[in-house]
């Protein structure tokens, strides 16, 4: 069985995405499951956003393991 | 706790484990600045304040609008029109009148949020415009100071504790530079008042819990609350590698060019003509300083000032009043403009204005004036 990925999104990723919990086939790495996500979904490609794997926030390009959890995080600022 | 007053209003949270009288203390000694009197500001304010917090700064150049009041409880239709600041400290004062409240009734920019954050502990990030939060971060890694985020975006809130130790880890480690074309406020996107107002008590309470020493403090985290749903995600921060770089001293950031959405008329307009001159200094609380030579022609007499050659105000800026607007004038409005430059540039003056054109201009018109008549 293919193995997947839990993806969490927030803010206007959600909902351009329309959910906030995905599974993506088993990217090797952050770089290319943004590459695969925004193949999947052309609305988030202008966005701009953070990752979080399993919690802990990520600046450079991450390998990914099975039962990782990503977050994509873009910022807020209404108030 | 000096008095049974004081022991009668903290009771109960007086009570709390891990609270107690020292907590109190602490609270009462601590300087908070909340920038931003909006939908996160207004509970914020409320909640530091009735916890008993010393002294709280509110920054705000708004003035309320009929369009605010679904989420910015502190104001209601009576005070549209009126300044933010004000009313928020004429509500608020009631609450504890000992509490020292006070307001600076403009928009926060390069030079006054190095001037403003000196005089506080903590800075409270209410605003809603990404710009001004990359302003208010920058300024307060520069004075070390630790600030506490919060923004909302329709029903969904962050929070977060930054710059509080040596790691410095602020908003670029989390967001990397944003340009606010790229994101939606409150105005544009939608907000429950309900919703800014649970993101601006969370701030209050992480201001305390950061004060009071409380475990499980937001510090260098982030949490995001989906509050139709009631998930919520806590997010360990780090230092980022590729983040964009906080200028490096006083000086390179207050040469920084932030897209401020919100603008004060001082900053767009510092040359003012003979009649807006005038018109300032009937509004009061002015200093006028003639910055020519003592002895230089003609004296004015048609309002009160004082005499600081351009030299001497620059060797001895103290002589210039920091709390009252400052209006400049000299012979031709070139002395006066240098005098202007220095004092917003170098020494962080905020409301400083010059007579463009000079005394001579003025004499011009009055001789015309004579001549008129």
């Amino acid at each position: 069985m293919d193995e997947q990925i839990k993806i969490l999104a927030f803010g206007i990723l959600a909902e351009k995405m329309q959910t906030n919990v995905l599974f993506f086939s088993m990217p090797v790495d952050t770089d290319t499951l943004m590459k695969d996500l925004k193949k999947a979904y052309p609305s988030i490609d202008k966005l701009k956003f953070s990752i979080a794997i399993n919690k802990k926030i990520i600046s450079e390009n991450t390998p990914l393991h099975r039962e990782d959890e990503v977050a994509l995080l873009p910022p807020f600022s209404g108030g | 706790m000096q008095t049974l007053e004081l022991q009668q209003r903290y009771k109960t949270q007086l009570l709390l484990p891990n609270f107690g009288v020292s907590a109190q203390e602490k609270l009462s000694k601590a300087a908070v600045l909340v920038i931003g009197a909006g939908g996160l500001g207004c509970p914020c304010l409320q909640y530091l304040i009735a916890a008993g917090v010393g002294k709280v700064g509110i920054c705000d150049g708004d003035k309320v609008e009929i369009s605010n009041l679904h989420r910015q409880i502190l104001f209601n239709t009576n005070d549209i029109g009126s300044m933010k600041v004000d009313v928020a400290k004429m509500k608020l004062q009631t609450v504890y009148p000992l509490i020292d409240i006070k307001t600076y009734d403009y928009f926060l920019d390069n030079s006054s949020a190095i001037h403003l954050f000196a005089n506080y502990d903590i800075i409270i990030d209410c605003t809603d415009d990404i710009e001004v939060r990359y302003l208010i971060n920058d300024a307060c890694v520069l004075l070390n100071k630790p600030f506490v985020f919060g923004a909302v975006y329709q029903y969904e809130g962050q929070v977060a504790v930054l710059n509080t130790d040596e790691k410095k880890i602020n908003l670029r480690d989390l967001f990397d530079e944003i340009n606010s074309e790229d994101l939606l406020t409150c105005n544009n996107s939608g907000a429950l008042g309900a919703i800014t107002g649970l993101i601006g008590t969370m701030q209050a309470l992480e201001t305390i819990k950061y004060i009071a020493a409380l475990e499980g403090n937001l510090k260098n985290e982030l949490l995001i609350c989906n509050f139709l749903n009631y998930h919520h995600y806590k997010i360990a921060l780090t230092s980022s590698v590729k983040k964009t770089q906080v200028p490096q001293t006083i000086n390179d950031f207050m040469h920084k060019k932030y897209k401020l959405n919100c603008i004060n008329e001082y900053n767009i307009n510092t040359d003012l003509n003979q009649e807006a001159f005038l018109k300032k200094i009937k509004e009061g609380n002015v200093q006028v300083i003639d910055v020519r030579n003592e002895n230089e022609q003609p004296k004015i007499n048609y309002f009160l000032y004082d005499n600081i050659p351009l030299n001497e105000l620059i060797l001895h800026p103290e002589k210039v009043s920091k709390e009252k607007t400052i209006l400049l004038f000299c012979h031709a409005g070139i002395r006066s403009r240098i005098a202007l430059d220095f004092l917003k540039d170098e020494q962080q003056y905020i409301k400083v204005y010059h007579l463009k054109g000079g005394i001579i201009k003025w004499k011009d018109n009055e001789t015309s004036n004579e001549k008129s008549i």
